[in-house]
């Protein structure tokens, strides 16, 4: 029984010794030819094994997170119960509060509101990877799906003054089918690749997503003012660990990222867009950079049923 | 039957006693306490009113593991109370993730971290239980009473009621059943209609529904179980005060007839959500079958939901159509 892992080098060899075996009644020429061959594609396909390897292990390490994921959660809604508590006792004291310290307050309460707001928000979304959720594949409308996760970054979004302006996606579009999780694997990404991109390039901050049936396909292009990509990285920035091919990303971001939000645009594990790509294609979807115009720095298109 | 004037809070969590004084509930903290004594106390006690009970029970002394869910303790205080309304309450991410037997157990199960939000449906489960149990309902008109329904909507209310609520089952559990189907009446549209449904109805978007509001008073749901913040209207009710303010010309449906009501002018339309037209949306539909946003629209712009069975006395359940 040869275990799983040594699958691939355990094959490798049987061919290897098949081919030489083989080889031997060859000229010799044709046999150093072939030999020459076998090298170069042994090799190859040993680099490819070596690099899926690790893929797999990031993955598998990504994957174990989920757990920590959904602890943090549970921690995150004892948290917003104990919001809730503070809320009502601070409400209670405005009651009995003179004119200016009830006003002030009320603006303490309503801020305990919107950060309870937005962490449920949040604690929605971490639901949806919840190991005993029935998830389906299903047609989803993307403006709300897009709105949601625009939403989940409202604090740097703010904070950085980013514009991110989503008019030109039609409110009735709907994509898939696919797992609302994919989607929001896939918007995030890109979102956060977006906003990572337009911080690091600093001056007017704006995104915008458009979004058309176009070819019985739907095609969503999001577009950004941010550092840009040059044309020969658009492909090698969908292989998995590729995250900054130019250099200039995390160079722009160390200079104008303030270190606290680094959590928030995550330190860039360089699997966004391959992860994209993967549940692009297995939704029959594409992705790819296309060259940017109108003044825009980067452009990234995906097309999804 | 001799009942206690209190609700019982029984929880591993002391932090949550804040929120039970908000009930003015006795909160019995069991945390690294004896579990089955305290369960012991209450049943050997009074009725109480209510009893709250958190779902995992997992931080007290006790080791039998009968006593480590709330839902078994549900079971034991219906067996002896069965007019007694029981809810759980949990932390967990997703109520759904509690498996549906364990569920019903309960009245109703609330995620703690957004409770507050349920303390007017908690009010209204305690008044309606205690409502049922003073009038003890016997025949299947009792029951039908208990909604106070308008006299137009009597026949088709007799014809939908489950059979639970039909003699010979009327015993003494009988809120609970009736809470449960009242929460179905309350979340399918049909008999009731919520705000949304309610303005879509005649022809308006949620302000100007609020706008006339007032107007129709007397459709809104006031029988058993019915909740102040989150109201519902009886949607021939609606219709029929509709008419009466406004009567319907030939062959106008009353979205047509409820835009002539007064003060109501072209902003305060329904606008149907998919192709954006203010020509009157006939329903509400969710956005997709994984939505929870729901929206006013064409009933040619929708398709049956494929998460609902179709229901007879009850809206069809709709979705967006596909571009």
């Amino acid at each position: 029984m040869v275990e799983p892992k040594e699958l691939v080098a355990t094959a490798l060899r049987v061919v290897e010794n098949e081919v030489r075996s083989v080889a031997t009644q060859l000229p010799t020429a044709e046999r150093q030819h072939v030999l020459r061959s076998l090298r170069t594609a042994t090799e190859e396909i040993a680099k490819h094994e070596a690099a899926n390897r690790e893929e797999l292990r990031h993955l598998q390490l990504v994957a174990s997170t989920s757990t920590l994921l959904l602890i943090f959660s549970h921690e995150v809604k004892s948290l917003l119960s104990w919001f809730e508590q503070v809320r009502i006792s601070l409400e209670r004291i405005r009651r009995h509060a003179g004119k200016v310290e009830a006003n002030k307050l009320a603006d303490i309460v309503g801020d305990f509101g919107d950060t309870k707001e937005r962490l449920l928000q949040l604690l929605s979304m971490t639901s949806l990877i919840s190991v005993n959720r029935k998830a389906e594949a299903a047609r989803l409308t993307l403006r709300p799906r897009l709105e949601k996760a625009i939403r989940s970054f409202d604090l740097i979004k703010s904070g950085y003054d980013i514009d991110i302006n989503i008019d030109d996606v039609s409110r009735t579009l709907q994509v898939g089918p696919m797992l609302e999780a994919e989607l929001y694997a896939v918007l995030l990404n890109l979102l956060s690749n977006a906003i990572k991109s337009v911080i690091a390039a600093g001056g007017r901050k704006k995104i915008i997503l458009a979004a058309e049936r176009r070819d019985s396909k739907n095609v969503i292009n999001i577009r950004d003012s941010g550092v840009g990509l040059k044309e020969e990285h658009f492909e090698e920035v969908f292989n998995a660990f590729s995250s900054d091919p130019d250099n200039r990303l995390y160079r722009g971001l160390e200079a104008k990222l303030n270190p606290e939000d680094e959590y928030i645009v995550g330190t860039g594990s360089g699997l966004g867009l391959s992860i994209a790509r993967e549940i692009l294609a297995y939704r029959g979807g594409t992705i790819r950079f296309v060259k940017p115009r109108d003044g825009w720095k980067a452009d990234i298109e995906v097309t999804i049923p | 039957m001799s009942t206690a004037k209190k609700i019982v809070w029984i929880d591993d969590n002391p932090k949550r006693e804040t929120t039970a004084q908000d009930l003015k509930a006795e909160f019995i903290n069991v945390r690294n306490g004896n579990l089955e004594d305290a369960v012991k106390n209450l049943l050997e006690g009074n009725q109480p009113r209510l009893v709250i009970l958190d779902h995992i029970l997992d931080k007290t002394a006790t080791e039998n593991p009968v006593f480590k869910r709330g839902s078994t303790i549900a079971e034991a205080i219906k067996e002896q109370w069965p007019s007694c309304p029981v809810i759980g309450v949990t932390n967990l991410n997703n109520i759904d993730d509690i498996d549906q037997r364990t569920r019903e157990t309960y009245d109703e199960l609330f995620p703690f971290h957004n409770f507050r939000e349920y303390l007017d449906r908690i009010d209204s489960i305690e008044k309606g239980f205690s409502f049922i149990a003073k009038q003890s309902p016997s025949k299947m008109t009792d029951v039908i009473k208990l909604l106070k329904p308008p006299e137009e909507e009597l026949d088709r209310l007799v014809a939908a009621l489950p059979d639970g609520l039909k003699e010979p089952a009327l015993d003494a559990s009988v809120g609970s059943r009736l809470y449960r189907w009242v929460d179905h009446l309350m979340k399918r549209p049909g008999f009731l209609y919520d705000r949304l449904w309610a303005a879509t109805l005649l022809g308006l978007n949620e302000s100007g529904f609020i706008k006339v509001e007032e107007q129709f008073k007397k459709g809104k749901y006031t029988g058993v179980f019915s909740v102040g913040s989150d109201p519902r209207w009886w949607s021939r009710r609606l219709t029929a005060l509709l008419y009466e303010m406004c009567p319907a010309e030939p062959g106008e449906f009353s979205w047509q007839t409820g835009r002539r009501l007064d003060g109501i002018t072209r902003r305060f339309y329904s606008r149907c959500y998919r192709c954006d037209s203010d020509s009157p949306p006939e329903t509400v539909a969710y956005l997709d079958s994984e939505s929870d946003e729901q929206q006013p629209m064409h009933l040619e712009c929708t398709v049956l939901h494929p998460g609902y069975k179709r229901e007879l006395y009850f809206e069809d359940v709709r979705m967006m159509k596909d571009e």
